[in-house]
């Protein structure tokens, strides 16, 4: 087992982890993709049906706290992550002042040049 | 003997003259195949050669059996079996403003696997990047077989020359971001703007498009493509804007186009207004709306 395999599987199981490398983990998509898998793996082997006794309430209680924390964290740093990409080719909306004037064309012209059609 | 086979030599011949590139162009020889059922396609065989002004290049070019080629810069003489040869030879005489002047000589030196004795064509050319030109086609032999033995579905191959941009596009790292502004000059002495920024490789046409602007049902687009060269610490932007207006609340018709073309030299730290004429009749509802472009482009890598 890895190590980002087990710092990802103590923070479901709700044991304890280093959060620093848990956010290091999730910093790359390969360690959200881990959480979801683990996540997902989870869900499908735990019983539908099991009568929950005091304990097992508690348990699963933090289990679910524990994967909505996670899924906030993957909300957190893959929306962090998409609004940086998309930022990266924003320009502001309001065009900045000119720092140099130049003359244009005198008027615009029809029909399309061969390049253009 | 010192020959390249098929996929070899763009790569080969490319990359040693990086540092004598000039002005971004190169001569390219190019072996083709047109199908028996289909298009002409490239072969994957090229002889790349970057404007050394006076200096000769030589290429001879062996075909054989299923219209596959064979290029030897050396002089080394056809391949054993060629049905076909030619002898290319090319001497860049000068670039001016990226039109390269050359020597085109060539012949064709061996027919159907025998010396032949052609006239050797010799003209002086002067060819844009974009631009090419067929030098030679040569018929596949009917009957000829595939390497593994199969009926050849080639008809005929041409040996063709073209003026490109250098390097090609699969080595070219250089990019380009260019921000514009589409600025609307109101009439209260404000403005307001629309913004498109795009990314491109130096020399490749970049389309961008602005969101449209609406007037009641009548609809504007500006679009268009920029052109970058990179030089001297500057960026020369060829820029050819659009302009198209129509009816949304019809479904025929045409929308009338119109286009300008301007060339504007832009440092990093510059932002460079073009001012748009006005559209004119042909503007419909956006006739006297007044438009320029704001500018700005960098160098990325």
């Amino acid at each position: 087992m890895s190590e980002r395999h087990e710092v990802i599987s103590a923070f479901i199981d709700d044991e304890p982890f280093d959060p620093q490398e848990l956010a290091s983990v999730l910093s790359e998509p390969s360690g959200r993709a881990l959480l979801i898998d683990l996540v997902a793996l989870r869900h499908i082997v735990q019983p539908d049906d099991v009568a929950l006794s005091g304990a097992l309430t508690s348990r699963t209680s933090s289990r679910l706290r524990a994967v909505g924390v996670a899924a906030a964290l993957v909300l957190a740093l893959g929306g962090g992550y998409l609004m940086g990409q998309s930022r990266s080719g924003a320009i502001p909306a309001d065009a900045p002042a000119p720092t140099r004037i130049v003359e244009g064309p005198a008027a615009w012209q029809a029909p399309l040049p061969r390049s253009a059609q | 003997m010192r020959t390249m086979q098929v996929g070899v030599v763009m790569l080969a011949l490319s990359i040693p003259a990086v540092a004598m590139a000039q002005d971004d162009v190169q001569i390219v020889v190019g072996g083709f195949s047109t199908s028996v059922t289909g298009g002409e396609k490239a072969e994957g065989i090229w002889h790349s050669i970057l404007p050394t002004a006076g200096k000769a290049f030589t290429g001879e070019w062996s075909m054989w059996d299923c219209g596959y080629f064979q290029l030897s810069a050396g002089n080394d003489g056809f391949k054993e079996g060629s049905t076909n040869g030619w002898r290319v030879e090319v001497t860049p005489v000068r670039v001016v403003d990226r039109a390269v002047t050359f020597r085109l000589r060539w012949s064709r030196a061996l027919v159907n696997g025998k010396p032949f004795r052609a006239e050797t064509t010799d003209v002086e050319l002067t060819m844009r990047p974009g631009e090419a030109r067929t030098i030679d086609r040569a018929s596949v032999r009917p009957g000829s077989k595939t390497f593994d033995g199969r009926p050849c579905g080639t008809s005929e191959v041409a040996l063709r020359l073209s003026v490109d941009d250098y390097p090609s596009e699969d080595f070219e790292r250089r990019l380009v971001a260019t921000d514009l502004w589409l600025v609307e000059r109101l009439a209260n002495g404000g403005e307001r703007s629309l913004p498109v920024s795009v990314r491109g490789l130096p020399h490749k046409p970049v389309a961008f498009y602005f969101d449209s602007i609406t007037e009641g049902t009548g609809s504007l687009d500006i679009l268009g493509r920029v052109v970058a060269r990179p030089g001297g610490g500057t960026l020369e932007l060829s820029l050819q804007v659009r302009s198209r207006w129509g009816d949304t609340a019809r479904r025929d018709g045409e929308w009338p186009t119109q286009w300008v073309e301007t060339r504007v030299d832009v440092r990093p730290d510059e932002v460079v207004q073009v001012a748009l004429p006005k559209l004119g009749d042909a503007g419909g509802p956006f006739a006297n709306r007044l438009f320029s472009l704001r500018v700005r482009a960098r160098q990325l890598r």
